[in-house]
């Protein structure tokens, strides 16, 4: 008898829905499963055999055959255990092939016949949903993560024979809801950190102001102590809060990389990854045997920092050029290539010297050519992506005894929050949504400076010798300045303001010295 | 008669100037400065050296077998002549010490090099000329004095004499080209071997409008032994020695040491007692040396022996500059004076500057813009500033 069961796997960070057909005939007893199938999946035909008949259904003698279509798309991860039992089930008539009419199957199968936690379930549950199936089966430390889709319900399982019961109408089981809107508040408002705790560094939380409206990636200078990993660990708290959209395409990839929690059913906060310098490649941008997003896809909505950026090998950081430029990261492989959002912010601090105190001479000895050599670690064409580089002084000790009252991340992302919304509705026709994605033809539109600006700006260069380069970031980075002023050209103030985040760039990173 | 042509051939073979003679004993390997001295010493002229049997080069003191052998090899008069040819084409000159070219100062040092190679011109006779040095890792105040003493002490027609080096050198030959005087580089390698490589564009531009020179034949490396005589040649080429940052051991306390034998007057600018880099500075001043504080000080030194630069511009004093100056212009408005007053030439970060000021940053940073285009300050590095002297 034939029968046929719905599951899912993850393509990238969409899912899909796989059908698992079962066929069972008269003929040499066998049982065998073909449909492009990776090494695990093969495993389960052991585990579903003993789980069945521990959980005492016996495996009748006959030759079965299950296939995993559509056959052209590879089979991974192990949530296949579970529905080829119960097409096995329903092709043995055990169960009714009419109580499995548009319900989706997944977990991953112990011998004993109890249901265990697989990865990808949100994405899965999502593309589920959009293929017209009202119904999920998926593991109970799962049963969370995909209520969070709405309009399907989620049955939460804990063993093979609750399964059966449940199709065969012998036990009800509650569809698990998740209050969406209890997740948004509890997790709003309640950061671990805040900005107020901060004291000083008026320059440095400003910079961090403009790079969090526009989007623009920032790079922090300063000797070690100066607190820029403090700082940097509070960029996420003035970002304005996820949006659910926003949230499921987060948590999507968490539930595929299996970093959701048990109790999680979405990621709520703006993830901040921090990945040490001695992360390989493929960790930072995705991939290995069977692909995985990397930091950067996990950093997406939120903020990837990296930490004593000179320290990263030349070559991991060049790989971030191209995820940098087009939000996405793209991974091939011989069975097909895999596509991975990217829409992180970056945020890179270092030292501005291999000792950390330059310029203090009295406490650095190293050599201008030994700075100039650590600075150039960092390629230029890595910094052409960086729109903002600012300086952190450290901050005397003097300073933290008095009690000065900061502002509280709250603030500025309320000031973020309405520099943002001037810039989706001035880019409501384009395809970007910040100042950051900025292209050299829309700068011409969006970016037009009146005539004694244009001048101003023109003397500017002249006189600190900046570079073409430095040209678009300038008015990128000045456009974000008057978006959080509120005003609809960009003026003097704010070009000088944006110069001072740029302008001693040939300094730092180049032989230009001499020229002035 | 194949011996009669022979004999033609031979008495074709070109004689050696005086000039390549020099250029011949100077660049023998193994021969160095003490070594040529004890064969004029006894040959008395460098004819008579290059005449000299392996016999005769026996008796002189000091010269070993492998010396003569050295010697006699190298007088091969076709190389010498063609290697002689190769430097000027490359447009650089050897001068020999008995070559009218040869600076007269260096004739009354202790042990004045044979030949120098220039690259570029040398500097004038009669012109005062300064030299100046000091640490290479130097502070933000040090560099901005060196460029500040190079460029206004060569506006007023002195000449600038430093080592080409990093730090104090690079800066006060800068500051000189910037007042398109004249400046010349000792360098402690071959006239035709940058060191530090950063310093090549600067190495470019003083080879067109000031002067490179050095002892040592075209490249050689820059050894670490060659720094010591290159020194000497520094305080040698010049009437006075400023020095500008020097920790308590310095290399240009070694130039300072060498001015003193050669009877040069030496300057020094103070700096604050907790500088370790002005250690050096600071010692000199107690032992001594004229302390500096304006360019003005070291013209005003010299006016009766350089009586033709009376005409020099009347400077002003650096610290009322410093302190005053566009203040009282009237240039500046309230609140660029309130920064104004608070910057010094110690770089200053701008949360510091906002402290004090109690200036918004978007506000600091437009007046900070501001006064770095009409010059008053400079950013040294991000977001640090300081008054451009």
């Amino acid at each position: 008898m034939f029968s046929k069961v719905y599951s899912g796997t993850v393509l990238g960070i969409e899912g899909a829905v796989i059908s698992v057909e079962a066929d069972v005939s008269d003929g040499l007893p066998i049982f065998s499963m073909v449909g492009y199938l990776a090494g695990e999946v093969k495993e389960a035909k052991e585990r579903v055999r003993i789980a069945m008949k521990n959980a005492g259904y016996h495996m009748v003698p006959k030759r079965i055959t299950v296939n995993l279509s559509p056959a052209d798309v590879r089979k991974e991860g192990t949530a296949f255990d579970l529905p080829i039992a119960i097409s096995i089930l329903a092709a043995l008539g055990i169960v009714s092939d009419t109580s499995l009419d548009k319900t989706l199957i997944i977990g991953e199968l112990s011998l004993d016949g109890s249901v265990m936690r697989v990865n990808g379930v949100l994405p899965i549950v999502y593309s589920a949903r959009k293929n017209g199936i009202t119904r999920c089966i998926v593991p109970s430390v799962n049963a969370v993560e995909g209520a969070a889709i709405d309009g399907i319900d989620v049955i939460g399982v804990n063993h093979i024979s609750e399964v059966v019961d449940y199709l065969t109408n012998r036990k009800w089981i509650e569809p698990t809801y998740v209050d969406m809107t209890s997740i948004f508040e509890e997790t709003n408002g309640q950061d671990e950190y805040d900005f107020s705790e901060v004291v000083g560094q008026g320059v440095a939380k400003r910079a961090i102001e403009i790079a969090v409206s526009g989007l623009h990636n920032i790079l922090l200078i300063g000797p070690p102590g100066a607190g820029k990993t403090m700082l940097a660990k509070r960029i996420p708290t003035i970002m304005p809060e996820l949006s659910f959209e926003e949230s499921i395409e987060i948590s999507k990839i968490y539930s595929i990389s299996g970093l959701l929690n048990e109790d999680q059913s979405l990621i709520g906060r703006r993830p901040f990854r921090a990945p040490h310098h001695t992360i390989t490649d493929a960790a930072l941008v995705g991939g290995g045997k069977t692909v995985k997003p990397g930091e950067i896809s996990l950093a997406t909505g939120g903020v990837l920092f990296l930490d004593e950026l000179p320290e990263f090998r030349r070559g991991t950081l060049e790989l971030l050029r191209q995820p940098l430029e087009d939000r996405t990261v793209t991974i091939a492989r011989t069975h097909g290539s895999y596509t991975y959002p990217t829409n992180f912010m970056l945020v890179g601090a270092m030292n501005p010297c291999p000792c950390g105190y330059y310029p203090e001479r009295n406490l650095c000895n190293c050599t201008e050519h030994q700075v100039k050599k650590y600075l150039s670690k960092i390629s230029k064409p890595f910094l052409d992506r960086v729109d903002i580089i600012t300086e952190a002084n450290k901050v005397d000790h003097k300073m933290l005894q008095k009690k000065v009252k900061e502002e509280s991340s709250a603030i500025i992302r309320e000031r973020v929050r309405r520099a943002r919304k001037i810039q989706y509705k001035r880019y409501a026709e384009e395809k970007i949504y910040f100042n950051a994605q900025l292209t050299p033809k829309m700068i011409e539109k969006y970016c037009v400076l009146q005539e004694e600006e244009q001048k101003f700006l023109a003397l500017m260069f002249e006189k600190m010798n900046l570079s073409a380069r430095a040209y678009h970031r300038i008015l990128k980075v000045a456009r974000t300045i008057a978006d959080l002023d509120d005003a609809e050209c960009i003026g003097k103030k704010h070009l000088s303001e944006a110069v001072c985040y740029r302008s001693v760039d040939e300094k730092y990173w180049g032989d230009k010295e001499w020229n002035k | 008669m194949e011996q009669v042509e022979e004999m033609q051939v031979e008495e074709k073979e070109p004689v050696l100037t005086n000039s390549e003679l020099w250029y011949w004993i100077c660049t023998i390997h193994g021969i160095g400065h003490k070594k040529i001295s004890e064969l004029l010493c006894y040959f008395n002229t460098v004819e008579c050296i290059f005449e000299a049997t392996g016999n005769e080069l026996s008796f002189v003191e000091g010269i070993s077998k492998n010396n003569i052998r050295d010697i006699v090899e190298s007088k091969d008069i076709k190389r010498i002549k063609k290697e002689y040819i190769e430097i000027q084409r490359k447009g650089y000159q050897f001068i020999s010490i008995e070559d009218s070219r040869y600076p007269k100062k260096l004739r009354t040092l202790y042990d004045p090099p044979y030949g120098i190679y220039v690259n570029g011109k040398l500097p004038k006779e009669n012109v005062l000329t300064i030299g100046i040095v000091g640490a290479r890792s130097c502070s933000q105040y040090g560099k901005e004095v060196a460029k500040y003493f190079g460029y206004h002490l060569a506006e007023a027609g002195v000449q600038i004499v430093s080592g080409l080096a990093r730090g104090i050198d690079g800066y006060s030959h800068e500051g000189a080209l910037r007042a398109k005087g004249y400046t010349l580089g000792v360098l402690g390698s071959g006239v035709d071997y940058c060191y530090p490589s950063e310093n090549m564009e600067l190495y470019m531009k003083m080879e067109q409008s000031g002067g490179i020179m050095s002892e040592y034949p075209l490249g050689t490396v820059p050894r670490a032994g060659n720094f010591p005589r290159r020194n000497r040649l520094i305080s040698g080429m010049c009437d006075g020695l400023l020095v500008i940052e020097a920790k308590l051991k310095s290399g240009s306390l070694i130039t300072v040491d060498q001015a003193l034998e050669q009877g040069r007057d030496v300057f020094a600018i103070p700096g604050r007692i907790t500088d370790m880099l002005s250690s050096g500075t600071n010692n000199l001043i107690k032992m001594g040396a004229e302390l500096v504080t304006t360019p003005q000080e070291i013209l005003e030194f010299y006016r009766t022996r350089y009586e033709e630069k009376e005409d020099l511009k009347q400077e002003k004093n650096v610290m009322e500059q410093i302190a005053n100056n566009p203040l009282f212009e009237g240039t500046l408005s309230e609140e660029e004076q309130l920064v104004y007053g608070i910057l010094s030439l110690d770089p200053k970060h701008i949360d510091v500057i906002a402290e004090q000021t109690k200036l918004s940053i978007p506000r600091l940073m437009s007046i900070l813009i501001g006064m770095e285009l009409k010059g008053y300050i400079s950013q040294t590095i991000r977001n640090y500033y300081t008054r451009s002297l």
